[in-house]
């Protein structure tokens, strides 16, 4: 017979690796494209991984008090933008520079460098809620709405945000980044 | 906005985001965090019980001291980097507190305008009584530290890694760290920066230099980091002397640390950050011993006044695109004294006991610096800029 210590011990231990199960497979699942949204917000490869390690830690200790499954990902994202802007506030922000040399694979790219990097030397420039704004809208594909709720900011906030950054983009690259745009000036 | 122009730019921003390679976090990783995560709340909640660990490396004043005086540090009869000669000439310590950038031009609070003879973009200053301004600076891809006279000139180039600057609020000391993890600090009225003890873990990244001390000098000098480790919680703050092994600041039970008081005897910092609640909470507490003095959730990163009496505050809560308000309070017992709303804060600094400088951003998207006075008097205008909403460019930087 078990004590009610042993027993209360196992039911612990019972509920600790549901959770444990659970989480491993949210982590397999999602955590690569979740640094990839961390690494867009952030510019820094390492700042990301510390970033979506703290995130993912939050995440695990309110594991279940994040019922819907399918708010899993909203609610890491929120803490991303979070833990980003909150490191804007930090006295000192080391400089972002853009990654020079891209890894292999994933992606097929239909663009060339100097257009990738044009476009995120404007991201890089945004102030660091915008900046959100257009890695959900653009990179996430958020809805507008979704993406308000996920910053805390109106509806509104976001289009105007997301505008200033598509004029931004346009004022400071060289042609036009519309397919085919170039061809079509000729 | 052209559908087209949309599909470029998320196209372009999925190529980019490419770089951010492969993860590689495990459960026992996250699960290590949580830990750290949990431990650093449950070490607030018991608030001064891990005080008696108290840091042997710190100077004996901060460790028996607990007030809040201007005057209780450094201890009387010792001579302070400010009594050493001045390089520029008067020989008298000067006060920059209250200076700001704007563009590439320095507005000193004492003495003329002028542009650093620097290249690249100016990342961060600092002044010191002295009379020299030490920049980080970009020079192309490279990171250079240059110090340079109250006209500009240069003077004396430091080697340091891209980690930032930190100093004192009397401007007789400025730390960086080298790029063999050392702290270095360079004080007014020399040269040559001293070298403090512990190469700091560099893995990650390197140290970031929090504050330095007040009383520092050749002889005794403390200095606040922040390392990127392998603890838990894959950062630690540390107090680093120029003897001995480094010292953790846990007994503070802060998250993160905003500021030191000018005597070094209380630090402000975050002791909780609720991300599903939106609920961010700061609090002001005794270095020595790790006592809480007052906390609040209604603001937040708060800075001590020149005298110490006072801590100048934001919203914490981020609405919007910026914060909202600047808020002063009393420092040790966190009763609100004085609040500003009027746009966007972009920075915000102390000019003296009794007013502050904030840059901030109207929603016409004007760009203002502004000096407020904690009595509410009408801020006065320092600058005006044209810019645009929502756009950081323009935006007044206030030095350190």
């Amino acid at each position: 017979m078990r004590t009610a210590t042993e027993v209360r011990t196992t039911g612990t231990r019972d509920e600790q690796g549901r959770v444990d199960a659970e989480f491993t497979a949210y982590l397999h699942a999602r955590q690569g494209a979740l640094l990839r949204t961390a690494y867009l917000l952030t510019g820094d490869r390492h700042q990301a991984e510390d970033v979506l390690q703290t995130a993912l830690a939050k995440l695990y200790l309110s594991w279940d008090r994040v019922r819907e499954r399918e708010a899993l990902d909203g609610y890491v994202r929120r803490i991303l933008v979070n833990e980003t802007t909150s490191l804007w506030r930090r006295p000192f922000k080391r400089r972002e520079r853009a990654t020079d040399v891209l890894p292999e694979g994933g992606v097929e790219p239909t663009y060339d460098e100097g257009q990738r990097a044009a476009v995120w030397a404007v991201v890089s420039t945004l102030p660091p809620k915008a900046r959100a704004v257009v890695v959900l809208r653009y990179y996430e594909g958020l809805t507008e709405s979704e993406t308000a709720e996920v910053l805390g900011v109106s509806v509104g906030t976001v289009k105007s945000q997301g505008s200033r950054a598509m004029a931004l983009l346009r004022d400071r690259t060289p042609g036009h980044l519309a397919p085919g745009s170039r061809e079509e000036e000729r | 906005m052209s559908t087209h122009d949309e599909q470029a730019f998320t196209e372009a921003l999925r190529i980019q985001a490419v770089g951010a390679g492969t993860p590689t976090l495990t459960l026992d990783d996250v699960r290590g965090r949580a830990r750290g995560i949990r431990r650093r709340r449950a070490a607030v909640v018991a608030g001064g019980a891990a005080a008696l660990v108290a840091a042997a490396v710190l100077p004996v004043a901060l460790l028996v001291g607990g007030g809040s005086s201007p005057d209780s540090l450094p201890p009387a009869g010792t001579p302070t980097v400010v009594d050493t000669a001045n390089p520029e000439g008067s020989g008298e310590p000067v006060s920059q507190l209250g200076s700001w950038l704007e563009g590439r031009t320095i507005h000193p609070a004492t003495g003329e305008p002028f542009e650093p003879d620097v290249e690249g973009e100016i990342a961060s200053t600092r002044w010191l009584s002295d009379g020299r301004w030490l920049l980080a600076t970009y020079p192309g891809t490279d990171y250079a530290l240059v110090a340079v006279d109250a006209r500009g000139e240069p003077l004396t180039a430091y080697e340091g890694v891209d980690s930032g600057l930190a100093s004192d609020d009397a401007g007789t000391a400025v730390a960086w760290t080298g790029a063999d993890g050392r702290v270095r600090v360079l004080l007014s009225g020399s040269e040559e920066p001293v070298v403090l003890a512990a190469r700091l873990d560099d893995r990650r990244a390197a140290a970031r230099p929090l504050e330095v001390l007040p009383g520092c000098t050749p002889q005794e000098c403390v200095a606040l980091v922040e390392v990127y480790d392998d603890s838990p919680d894959g950062s630690s703050q540390l107090a680093v002397g120029l003897q001995g092994q480094p010292q953790r600041l846990d007994r503070l039970g802060l998250l993160s640390i905003s500021d030191v008081s000018p005597d070094g005897a209380l630090v402000a910092g975050l002791v909780e950050a609720d991300e599903l609640e939106m609920r961010y909470c700061s609090a002001v507490v005794v270095f020595a011993t790790g006592e809480e003095l007052w906390r609040t959730c209604d603001a937040g990163t708060f800075r001590f006044s020149p005298d110490g009496t006072r801590v100048l505050g934001i919203d914490p809560n981020l609405d919007g695109l910026g914060h909202s308000f600047t808020e002063v309070r009393d420092a040790l017992d966190g009763t609100v004294v004085g609040r500003y709303e009027g746009g966007t804060v972009f920075d915000e600094t102390w000019a003296s006991g009794d007013s502050y400088l904030v840059s901030i951003q109207t929603n016409a998207g004007e760009n203002l610096l502004l000096r407020v006075g904690v009595d509410g008097d009408e801020p006065e205008v320092l600058e005006r800029v044209a810019g645009t909403p929502g756009d950081p460019e323009g935006m007044v930087r206030l030095t350190g």
